[in-house]
């Protein structure tokens, strides 16, 4: 064939790092229009308003910190965190599948693997702002009875909190990434692990198999932060009556292995040349 | 990754490729080029077009043979910058707008941000997308959603564009527009591989055609040719003449013939063999009988040759 010269466009690309913040950036500005995200953000204050309602009832009110740590813990690290991240991770990674418009992305001269650790960012931003948010609502609703602290309001659990639930939500992306990643039905699959992963949570510390989720290692990572007395141990470890501090093990370390063997399934899963496979419809 | 910046390959390369899932064979041995010109890809729903496309755009991989785009593999980083993709799926990011999405996609192939944006309001410009490119997506007709598929396919300057079905689902008028644009884009250096079902309309934008078939490379080349490759298969012509009952009673004794009618617009004849047709019918007119005024077939057209290739 008698043909012209074909001029190749320049192969500059962005570069691994430059690709993984345009993804990044442009994930977190199509997540900031999803509407579940907003509405989350209006709940946590109406969760602080309950807090500060069950404060101020009953007989046996419970004390200011175990009130605090009660909410934050069962209802922001427990529901909150980790069904936010998994429906954000299914949300950009997935949604991009499922409507076929990842054929936009994938035909770039770039490569995927930052293209995910993007989108895993955004979603780590947003849990991790989302969830500091919450922790701050809950801590105001329990800080607005000052008369329940009986050593005084403690600022300091926030900041506990939030380091909790950051790490919990950089393993939960991990995860979420995972099935997003993987599977045709993400948000059914990924429920089932969290709720499969959290009743294995509350299992007693003799059951090994607590330290492959990501809701033991947060727990055990609080406690170890907090110094709990006996009472607010047994509100966050009900099967474990008798807490000790030797049975905090290495939570981050157990966070770390979750995440990162997630991640890299996660990364196999996007990378693969024939994402479009028959076998996926 | 170091590559050739200019390359005397074809924009686009099948070498028996083959493609098949498990036990089912979706495409089989093909092979072709497209190099600075229209080619369309012709077939029915299911019979490998998509596959083809995904091939060449490296979302699949060949299970036997090679894909090239401008001489490297399908596929590779470099291939992905030769190439621009316009998927038959209307999805788009919804809540960008087309200047956006545009320039987001150009990001990606190393631009700055201010630059990506220039470029991109460029493009959807010359596209005809107007003011209309600040607004967002969810807000488009279709024909302005087929714009800025077709904007981000270009805007990089690709040395071959896939179209898949581009034409599905617009009004006579944006098809013609997208018509001239699609025959006129070998004029600015860009090879296209398009499918359609409207294959009038791809007829008179195709340089080529290929024909596919199960699987299969059924037929390629300019549509007159290939309807000349088809011996042995009935052909219809028409012919006019002063008398043409007796033209018709003389033609119909023709072995060749048959079937022949008498219509508002002269002698239709269905002949089996058109070239003995075409050889009596030519020594009838040498000889001066009949006065035959017009002698042409008819359905030499792109459907009419799908139709008698596929059966």
């Amino acid at each position: 064939m008698n043909e012209p010269r074909v001029e190749l466009p320049p192969l500059v690309g962005l570069g691994f790092l430059g690709t993984l913040f345009e993804a990044a950036r442009q994930c977190l500005l199509l997540l900031l229009r999803n509407r579940l995200l907003w509405a989350m953000l209006l709940l946590l204050p109406l969760l602080a308003g309950l807090e500060y309602a069950v404060g101020g009832a009953g007989r046996n009110r419970l004390d200011g910190r175990d009130l605090y740590c009660l909410f934050a813990w069962w209802l922001l690290a427990g529901v909150v965190v980790p069904w936010l991240t998994l429906y954000l991770s299914v949300q950009a990674i997935h949604g991009e599948i499922e409507d076929r418009t990842f054929q936009y992305l994938f035909l770039r001269p770039v490569c995927r693997v930052p293209l995910l650790l993007g989108k895993m960012v955004a979603v780590a931003v947003l849990g991790i702002a989302v969830a500091s948010f919450g922790a701050a609502c809950l801590f105001v609703g329990a800080a607005l009875r000052p008369d329940r602290w009986a050593t005084g309001v403690e600022p300091e659990l926030l900041t506990i909190f939030v380091e909790v639930n950051g790490f919990g939500v950089l393993a939960y992306v991990a995860v979420g990434a995972l099935f997003a990643a993987r599977f045709r039905r993400p948000m059914l699959w990924g429920s089932l692990a969290v709720v499969g992963q959290m009743l294995v949570a509350l299992l007693p510390v003799s059951a090994g198999l607590r330290s492959v989720t990501v809701a033991d290692p947060m727990r055990r990572l609080l406690l170890d932060r907090l110094d709990p007395n006996g009472q607010l141990a047994r509100l966050l470890w009900p099967s474990e009556r008798d807490f000790r501090s030797d049975l905090v093990g290495q939570p981050l370390l157990n966070l770390l292995a979750v995440g990162l063997v997630s991640l890299l399934l996660a990364a196999y899963a996007y990378a693969r040349r024939e994402y479009d496979a028959r076998e996926r419809e | 990754m170091s590559i050739a910046p200019t390359s005397t390959a074809p924009r686009l390369q099948f070498a028996n490729a083959s493609k098949w899932y498990g036990s089912v064979t979706a495409l089989m041995d093909v092979s072709f080029q497209v190099g600075n010109e229209v080619v369309g890809l012709v077939g029915r729903n299911g019979v490998g077009k998509t596959t083809l496309m995904k091939l060449a755009a490296g979302l699949l991989q060949p299970s036997q043979g090679e894909v090239r785009v401008a001489g490297v593999p399908a596929g590779s980083r470099a291939a992905r910058a030769a190439l621009g993709f316009c998927p038959d799926t209307d999805r788009l990011f919804e809540s960008l707008t087309g200047v956006q999405f545009v320039a987001w996609m150009l990001r990606y192939h190393g631009l700055g941000a201010a630059t990506a944006r220039r470029t991109a309001e460029q493009v959807l410009d010359d596209l005809g997308l107007g003011p209309a490119m600040h607004r967002k997506v969810g807000t488009y007709s279709k024909g302005m959603r087929q714009r800025v598929r077709l904007g981000q396919a270009l805007a990089h300057r690709p040395a071959v564009v896939l179209l898949d079905e581009p034409m599905t689902g617009l009004d006579p008028i944006a098809r013609a527009e997208l018509a001239e644009r699609i025959a006129a884009l070998p004029g600015r250096g860009v090879g296209v591989l398009v499918s359609s079902h409207v294959l009038h309309e791809l007829e008179a934008i195709a340089d080529r055609v290929v024909l596919v078939h199960q699987g299969r490379l059924l037929a390629e080349g300019k549509v007159a040719d290939l309807r000349r490759q088809l011996p042995g298969r009935p052909q219809t012509y028409r012919l006019a003449a002063p008398d043409l009952r007796e033209l018709a009673a003389a033609l119909v004794a023709l072995p060749a013939v048959q079937d022949l009618s008498v219509g508002a617009e002269g002698l239709l004849v269905t002949a089996g063999d058109g070239a003995a047709f075409r050889a009596a019918v030519t020594e009838l007119a040498a000889a001066g009988r009949f006065a035959i005024r017009e002698f042409v077939p008819v359905g030499d057209d792109l459907a009419t040759v799908f139709e008698s290739l596929v059966g």
